[in-house]
């Protein structure tokens, strides 16, 4: 299989054994790989008694075939199971060097199944798979545990993707965090759907892989070459690389807050001194270095070695969505704490966007008095208190007093109140630090997003809000207060970055899109061209839609909008505007030809897409 | 009032003076420093490229003139596109920000002071639409 090992590994952690399995090629020549491969993998084996915690959960990690490639930015892997946050299909996608160096280990993924009688951690190495004791690192951080394992086992090279407290505590939004000890590499943050929780439950502490000699054989080498290049020429000129390297993903702080992008004071306030968390700032004031992942021409990830007061872990510092969560979204605006929160987010394993939104939910309850005096065990929170908000990070952490609430996640939260609908969340999961007031193409990608309310299902603020547009794929740019005639653009770009997470590509950088299909079709074979590969990732999104619909979704009930969205803002740059889902929703449907009453994609759909099994399933 | 084209001395001049009466441009370009190049790359009946240079402080435009050759100034940054593309940002036809989010115009210079005053950049687009502006193609 060209651009592939062509093997995966199964563990099984309740018999303690492992086995290799051929990658199963059908599904791959449909899926390419990444998230879509796994999602048609988890489409199999789960449905909707599937305990997303429990042991016939599947914990999937999958690798693309551009992964361990000469292909820029494409170094990243997906972890997918049934999600506990949402119940839903999960999905997270990571950098570092993870994915690279699984893949040289001899792997394109690997399949975790049940759940091992006590702590461990899986090893690869030198062709050898093995299960190891982990009652030693039980209770240590994401990078405690890969420090450790590299230390014990004196093997530097080692990268290691491990939970936190926060998984072993199943703490519903907990990540799965990668590191490595090569100089200047960035972290990998396996972040949203509580993937670091299904890895916790099957208590399974850590991932060690070693980089082996394991040759990937391209379809055509000097065509890969010759696709490659023009990207690897174009970029370093590039804005999206320019602005990411100097400033990383929170450069953008200031212009999305200029144009009401933000959340601020829980989605209820529209202005702040939002360059007093910015990027910018942090590049001129705490930043030390720059960081990269695999094959990468942006190195987004900042350096950043102290704030206020503390040595940060691997010097990691923060990235937009955590600066917005923990900073405007609860009206903190020092940087420095803002930044070693976030470090201890990721240290503690759990995702910065969801415990930044939950503690700010927790706030505005209170402060609304929509939750009692009494309640969060007393707990007084106050707005503007980064000091409060640590704390309640290390409660969360260890799901002590009032922090077992919060790690349940806003959508209970609220439910304990009765105030679900106050909750801002779409399917259970907070959406990212980008308001659809201020660009009504997010409020469709969040309440169609497969897993919940995730940017990297499709980054379409970038179309709305700086005009990114893809004219190869008919993705033109489009008036980001519009509602009318933009459903079809955003379907579109929901099913490239589908096909981005199948490879497993960054979307920061952006290379020609003709190229990266060129690069699909050389390392493959695969007859994947510029008219046709929207199709692929069609098929990917229908896929996981028809996994939600077996795992019990109800879209009708489903696709909303929270209430406090639906409130405009009386200052800032959304200028008043509230995004109107239903009609965005209604072509929608259209163009991805759903039926409106079900939420199926249609049979005819899937059969036009080779999806016989799915329609089988979804239709009778 | 005659147009002025685009891309002579008298419509740097006319962006240099709407830039200094514009209270907008003051205050959102009020901690912009960094002289500029605008160059416009040949096209069409364009046959040399023309470098605009704008010396722009502190919400302020402090000199404006055509270069005869590049190497006249070296400024804090260079931005760069063909005349067509330069026409639609002119003319407000293309954002500024999309143009180079785009690659359709280039920009090279300090990143965190861009990221920073992207207002500015909008407020200069708005000053260029008040002028009358002739083109060549």
């Amino acid at each position: 299989m060209n651009g592939y090992v062509g093997k995966l590994l199964v563990v099984d952690l309740t018999t303690g054994k492992s086995h290799d399995e051929p990658l199963n090629e059908t599904y791959a020549a449909q899926y390419i790989g990444g998230a879509g491969l796994a999602a048609r993998y988890l489409y199999d084996a789960i449905d909707a008694r599937t305990d997303p915690l429990g042991v016939d959960n599947l914990l999937i990690f999958m690798t693309g075939p551009l992964d361990a490639t000469a292909a820029p930015s494409a170094g990243r892997f997906v972890v997918v199971a049934r999600s506990p946050q949402t119940g839903l299909y999960g999905e997270a996608n990571a950098g570092n060097f993870f994915g690279p160096d699984l893949k040289l280990a001899g792997y394109d993924g690997i399949i975790v199944r049940g759940k091992a009688p006590t702590p461990v951690y899986l090893l690869i190495r030198d062709g050898k798979v093995e299960l190891r004791d982990a009652a030693h690192l039980r209770g240590k951080t994401t990078y405690e545990t890969g420090d450790t394992i590299r230390a014990e086992l004196d093997d530097q090279k080692l990268t290691v993707a491990a939970i936190g407290p926060a998984g072993e505590n199943l703490v519903k939004y907990a990540l799965i965090l990668a590191t490595n000890a090569r100089p200047g590499a960035k972290k990998g943050i396996a972040g949203r759907c509580g993937m670091g929780a299904v890895m916790g439950s099957k208590n399974l502490k850590a991932i060690a892989v070693r980089a082996g000699r394991t040759q990937i054989a391209l379809h055509d080498p000097e065509a890969f070459k010759a696709a490659v290049r023009p990207a690897v020429d174009m970029l370093p000129d590039d804005l999206s690389t320019q602005v990411w390297r100097a400033v990383g993903t929170s450069g953008g702080m200031d212009m999305f807050g200029m144009q009401g992008n933000v959340p601020t004071k829980y989605w209820t306030q529209g202005a702040f001194e939002y360059d007093k968390i910015s990027g910018n700032l942090l590049a001129e004031t705490i930043l030390t270095g720059h960081a990269t992942c695999h094959a990468c021409m942006v190195a987004c990830g900042r350096k950043v070695a102290r704030a206020a007061g503390h040595d940060l872990p691997h010097a990691e510092g923060p990235e937009y969505e955590t600066l917005a969560a923990f900073g405007s979204l609860m009206l903190n605006d020092d940087l420095e704490m803002i930044t070693y929160i976030g470090s201890q987010c990721d240290a503690l394993g759990m995702d910065s966007i969801s415990a930044g939104s939950t503690i700010a939910f927790a706030t505005y309850l209170r402060a609304e008095g929509w939750a009692p005096a009494s309640a969060f065990d007393g707990f007084d929170f106050h707005w503007s208190d980064p000091q409060q908000a640590l704390q309640l990070v290390q409660l969360i952490a260890r799901r002590e007093g009032v922090g077992d609430a919060l790690a349940e996640g806003s959508r209970n939260l609220g439910a304990r109140y009765g105030v679900e609908g106050m909750a801002v969340q779409f399917n259970g999961m907070e959406p990212a630090m980008h308001d659809p007031r201020a660009q009504s193409g997010m409020a469709l990608v969040y309440s169609t997003s497969p897993i919940g309310g995730s940017h990297n299902q499709s980054d379409y603020y970038m179309v709305d809000l700086t005009g990114r547009a893809i004219d190869d794929l008919g993705i033109g740019a489009t008036d980001r207060f519009e509602v009318a005639g933009k459903a079809a653009n955003v379907a579109r770009h929901q099913n490239w970055r589908a096909v981005s997470a199948s490879l497993v590509q960054c979307i920061f950088p952006n290379p020609p899109v003709k190229n990266v299909v060129e690069m699909i079709a050389a390392a493959t074979g695969y007859d994947i061209t510029l008219d046709n590969v929207l199709s692929y990732g069609e098929r990917m999104w229908d896929l996981k839609r028809a996994l939600n619909i077996k795992l019990g979704y109800a879209a009708r009930a489903s696709e909303k909008m929270p209430e406090l969205l639906l409130r405009a803002l009386a200052d800032g740059g959304t200028e008043g505007h509230v995004a109107e889902l239903e009609p965005m929703l209604r072509e929608y449907y259209v163009a991805r030809d759903w039926d409106w009453a079900t939420g199926k994609p249609r049979r005819e759909k899937l059969l036009a897409l080779g999806m016989p099994e799915i329609a089988r399933d979804l239709w009778g | 009032m005659a147009k002025v084209k685009f891309g002579s001395d008298a419509w740097v001049q006319a962006l240099h003076n709407e830039l200094n009466t514009s209270k907008a441009y003051e205050d959102a370009a009020k901690n912009w420093e960094g002289d500029f190049y605008f160059v416009v790359d040949p096209e069409g009946p364009i046959k040399e490229p023309m470098y605009l240079y704008m010396d722009l402080w502190h919400g302020k435009s402090r000199e404006a003139f055509v270069a005869k050759d590049k190497d006249a100034k070296k400024p804090a940054f260079v931005m760069s596109g063909h005349y067509s593309k330069w026409k639609k940002v002119v003319s407000a036809q293309l954002d500024p920000i999309q143009a180079l989010m785009t690659g359709q115009l280039k920009l090279k210079g300090n990143m965190v002071m861009v990221m920073k005053n992207v207002k500015a950049a909008q407020e200069i687009v708005r000053a260029c639409t008040r002028i009358d502006t002739e083109f060549e193609m």
